[in-house]
């Protein structure tokens, strides 16, 4: 490798694409938002300067604090249901019962192939109170006063969207981790097999190592993912009933475009990235104190 | 999951069998049955939205196509959506070696620097880049979706081929070298070939993003003739109406060509080193 | 390893192929662009204007289509002018509009939904043009300045409605009604209590209501209750200061809302579906009531089966209230604004676009589609039956009093929303918490 580093132009070269069209169009917006965040600014009038009020008020505000709470359930239930579920799929298909059948691998998958739009419209029908199909179901099995209004029930609510975010994107870790498995030799693969049948343990063993890069990255995707997540929440609940659906995206979101506090929203935004990349952090840690 | 290690059990095969059927109704269930209702009237979904239709209303699906707009936001989409992915995955492929397969000063801090693109909620991010855009003349065109739609998937991108790179062995630079190949060499036919299970992922995911992508779509597009389909889409509800027939209708459309798509890289998942060049 | 190769070789090609292809289109397309707008003149031998509107009127909804439709005969009409129309779905006009002011870039002509904080603000940014020197074209025994007067801001009037709507109106199921022992609706609050609990104990579900996005509550419970308890100007004294969301003549409102929510008078399911699901109940029997503004009428009328017979009522009398069932809450909407930088050609342009859209005849087209207008034109005749049965009912309503979120800045709004779906959740929040909560962020 030695004989690449006298040519760092060339790493620089490799680079220099990707950092400027990514600087252009996403630092650059997003620190100009973490500029507004110290103004009081509705989007049209002049902006006034406000100091660390928009973050002041922010840590007094207990409907983001809710909201960043309703994140962190969705954190839980991605990085704990998401990744093993898909990790066990991905291994099952990608061994030698299941290879052949492909279309467990296109089914699996359709849920992160179909818009987030379709996914909330057809759960939206399942939570449905009067009509809908986990009603009917427990009606029809004489559990009647086990139906509920899920989507509107603020004590439940927020674990039953966490249901929909795992069915959706449980398909999309199965993907990852089914390519990065092609990386696992497959005589390991097969002699892991060979010993222990199609015995998780051992092909965990075995395996999670090799795709141990691949198992960080997806846990910091997640994360990114759960505490960015918006249209779902937005097209089912809108946040609602009463914030207690509210993600910080979506009280950000109506902060800035329903109540016009655009410095605050901006705040609210920032407050979201730093959260998330302390968490990112924080996570790398367990993890490599895990791995080894 | 026990300790002990046995013989290859048949039982144990049927309920992975199981659980995995079991998955698959709980998957495309859902899809069956939005396909089902974009057949039915309003009311009859209302009051009967797990049968049937008792006579269906294909005429659903003119009137969606109508309504969204279809037929020139499809065209608009494709372009926009495989021409993102396309420079993403040139660009994001070309830094991720260098940040994957490479030691220099910096790369801990770009790394990170990567990952805050991950981090961005991308409400917070309209009006700047609106402006912005403004100011580059960049508004209204076919451009102007295509590079943020890049910058925002460049990260995502990057962190899964590098992280994919990662796990390669140093013999391929190696060998590379024995055989005389320069730097670009070695990516081009080494390292590419080796990732295309990883470049397939990164596909599909970039492919999503940006055939779903709402916002920047509705903000920085003006232009009735470069709108993209999430936006024909969003027509089928008003302010006091809203028709859920016809947008399952529209949906259903849209989630054809998606499918083929999925369906015609998803063979390229799997299809992977092992099947050739390096041996580890 | 070969064939690898080759792969990889023809993705590449395939690769620099489409970059080429695609600076190039985004190359002509900025000619085109340039050309459009400097080129046009040119082209047809008679200048021709060409106004950018942005709009959520489309052709294909039917409570904005007429709009649509009148605005294509004004072209046709007009072939030195041309319309370029940007129809933004409803749900999504908020962000293009507060996106495209922020960065200062607003479109000729801009359609505002209705009055309100957002409108309020962006005319006091001075971005929209005030057409007080073009109201000499419109009449007051044509157009009554009382029934404008939400597109005014500060004494500048900015915009002309295009439909009235009540956000009041109780449709009801009939027959349910009367099996259930009432004939007539009743006329006092107390009475309309009765009968609700009196439905409810038959295992009825009294009103639906599809407040998912909290709108409903707030302009077809809160502001009529208010009405009802206070009289026409409560929002203005609270606004001023001299009234306080914790007095108790709010309080009062939300603890009638509490009651009615705590006594079972609603759909379980009311804040999480929309007024399309909640009509759909009433349409199939599942509740007797629904509650909602006038252009509910619509739906209701076109989907209803053939035998099912609605009424319509006004929201009741309270004993002791300062209101009268004479005055309803009602919102103005569908106002063309200007961009304060339109140049005189484009003014000219405009000022004939406005004629056009807020003329007797576009009117009628309006009333045909089933709303009411704010100008005094006499009804076509070929109405739609329902609507008209509707206006009789409603003719006696003389006032109208504003909707509370047209009045109260957007923060309040917000918080009034989440506030009454905490109201109506079980286990969710007091009137007191609630009221309290309004009084601080109105503070702010």
């Amino acid at each position: 490798m030695q004989m690449f580093l006298r040519h760092k132009w060339i790493i620089a070269a490799g680079l220099i694409p990707a950092l400027v069209i990514y600087t252009m169009f996403s630092i650059y917006p997003i620190l100009s938002s973490v500029y507004y965040s110290f103004f009081k600014w509705d989007g049209f009038s002049p902006k006034q300067w406000h100091g660390l009020q928009n973050y002041v008020n922010l840590i007094g505000d207990g409907v983001f604090w809710q909201s960043i709470r309703n994140n962190l359930y969705f954190v839980l239930f991605s990085v704990l249901g998401e990744i093993p579920l898909g990790l066990y799929l991905a291994m099952m298909l990608n061994g030698k019962l299941f290879r052949r059948d492909g279309i467990f691998r296109t089914v699996f998958f359709m849920p992160v192939v179909i818009s987030t739009i379709v996914v909330s419209l057809i759960w939206n029908m399942f939570y449905n109170y009067q009509f809908g199909l986990v009603n009917t179901a427990l009606r029809a099995v004489g559990l009647d006063h086990w139906a509920q209004n899920w989507l509107g029930n603020p004590a439940i609510a927020i674990f039953v969207l966490c249901i929909v975010v795992v069915w959706q994107y449980t398909g999309l870790y199965m993907v990852i981790f089914l390519a990065a498995l092609q990386n696992v030799p497959s005589e390991v693969l097969e002699a892991a097999e060979l010993d222990g049948a199609v015995g998780i343990k051992r092909t965990w063993h075995i395996v999670v190592p090799i795709i141990a890069d691949t198992i960080f990255a997806s846990v910091v995707l997640c994360i990114s993912g759960a505490l960015r997540a918006f249209d779902l929440i937005f097209i089912m609940t809108n946040g609602g009933p009463s914030h207690s659906t509210e993600v910080g995206a979506t009280y950000m979101f109506s902060q800035t475009f329903s109540s016009m506090k655009y410095g605050y929203g901006s705040a609210i935004s920032t407050a979201i990235i730093i959260i998330s990349f302390g968490l990112i952090i924080i996570s790398q840690f367990i993890l490599r104190t895990l791995k080894r | 999951m026990e300790q002990r290690l046995r013989p290859k059990r048949p039982i144990s095969a049927q309920i992975h069998r199981l659980v995995l059927l079991l998955l698959l109704v709980i998957n495309i269930y859902p899809l069956l049955w939005m396909v089902i209702n974009s057949l039915k009237t309003e009311q009859e979904l209302t009051m009967n939205p797990f049968g049937i239709a008792r006579q269906p209303v294909w005429s659903n699906y003119i009137e969606a196509w109508k309504v969204a707009k279809l037929g020139s936001y499809l065209v608009n989409s494709i372009i926009v959506t495989l021409s993102a992915v396309v420079l993403t995955l040139l660009v994001g492929a070309l830094a991720a070696f260098f940040l994957s397969r490479f030691e220099f000063k910096s790369k801990g801090f770009l790394l990170v620097y990567f990952t805050f693109g991950m981090l961005i909620p991308i409400h917070a991010t309209l009006v700047p880049l609106f402006i912005e855009m403004r100011s580059l003349h960049l508004m209204d065109n076919r451009l102007t979706l295509l590079l943020p739609y890049t910058a925002f998937n460049l990260p995502i991108t990057i962190f899964i081929l590098a992280g994919f790179m990662n796990a390669f062995p140093k013999e391929v630079e190696e060998a590379g070298i024995m055989d005389g190949c320069s730097v670009m060499g070695i990516f081009g036919r080494l390292i590419l070939p080796m990732l295309t299970p990883a470049l397939a992922t990164a596909f599909i995911i970039n492919f999503l993003n940006n055939w779903n992508e709402f916002s920047f779509a509705l903000v920085l597009i003006t232009d009735g003739a470069l709108k993209t389909l999430p936006l024909g889409l969003a027509n089928f509800a008003g302010q006091y109406n809203r028709s859920y027939t016809l947008q399952m209708a529209g949906l259903t459309i849209v989630l054809v060509p998606t499918l083929l798509f999925y369906l015609s890289v998803q063979k390229y998942l799997t299809a992977g080193m092992t099947a050739g060049a390096v041996k580890g | 390893m070969k064939m690898k190769w080759a792969k990889t070789f023809w993705v590449y090609l395939l690769v620099t192929a489409m970059i080429g292809v695609l600076s190039a289109c985004g190359q002509s397309d900025n000619t085109n662009t340039a050309s459009g707008n400097t080129g046009n003149a040119g082209n047809t031998e008679q200048k021709q204007v060409v106004l950018s509107f942005m709009t959520t009127w489309s052709e294909s909804d039917p409570f904005t289509g007429v709009y649509y439709k009148n605005a294509m005969a004004f072209e046709k009409a007009n072939p030195d002018i041309k319309l370029d129309i940007e129809t933004i779905p409803y749900n999504d006009y908020p962000v293009k509009l507060n996106t495209t002011a922020a960065g200062g870039n607003l479109p000729d002509l801009i359609l505002m939904i209705g009055g309100g904080s957002m409108f309020e603000q962006i005319a006091r940014s001075g971005a929209l043009m005030p057409i007080d020197d073009m109201m000499g074209n419109w009449k007051e025994d044509f157009l009554p300045s009382s029934k404008i007067k939400e597109f005014n801001v500060d004494g500048k009037q900015y915009g002309i409605p295009g439909e009235v709507s009540y956000t009041t109106v109780i449709y009801y199921n009939k027959k349910i009604l009367k099996d259930a022992g009432y004939t007539e609706f009743p006329t006092t609050y107390e009475a309309f209590k009765a009968m609700v609990k009196d439905l409810k104990a038959k295992n009825i579900t009294p009103i639906s209501y599809g407040n998912k996005t909290g709108s409903v509550l707030l302009a077809s419970l809160l502001s009529p209750l208010n009405e009802r308890i206070s009289g026409p100007d409560l929002y203005a004294k609270i606004k001023s200061g001299e009234q306080k969301f914790t007095d108790p003549d709010f309080m009062n409102a939300l603890k009638d809302i509490k009651e009615l929510s705590d006594m079972g008078a609603f759909n379980v399911d009311l804040n999480s579906i929309d007024n399309v699901q909640a009509t759909n109940l009433f349409l199939s029997g599942k509740s007797a009531m629904y509650i909602d503004g006038s252009w509910g009428a619509k739906q209701i009328s076109k989907d209803k089966a053939a035998d099912f017979e609605v009424g319509f009522a006004v929201f009741p009398q309270i004993e002791g209230g300062k209101g009268s069932m004479s005055t309803m809450p009602g919102a103005t909407n569908q106002g063309v604004v200007l961009n304060a930088k339109l140049d005189d050609a484009k003014k000219a342009a405009a000022e004939k676009f406005l004629q056009f859209m807020y003329s007797e005849e576009s009117y009628q087209n309006i009333m045909r589609a089933g709303n009411m207008v704010p100008a005094n034109v006499t009804a076509p005749t070929d109405i739609d039956p329902l609507f008209k049965e509707m206006t009789g009912v409603l003719a006696g309503v003389k006032g109208i009093t504003p909707v509370y979120d047209i009045v109260m800045p957007a923060t309040v709004v917000t918080a009034t929303k989440n506030g009454l779906q905490g109201l109506t959740t079980p286990g969710g929040s007091t009137p007191e918490a609630v009221a309290e909560d309004l009084q601080k962020e109105l503070g702010q």
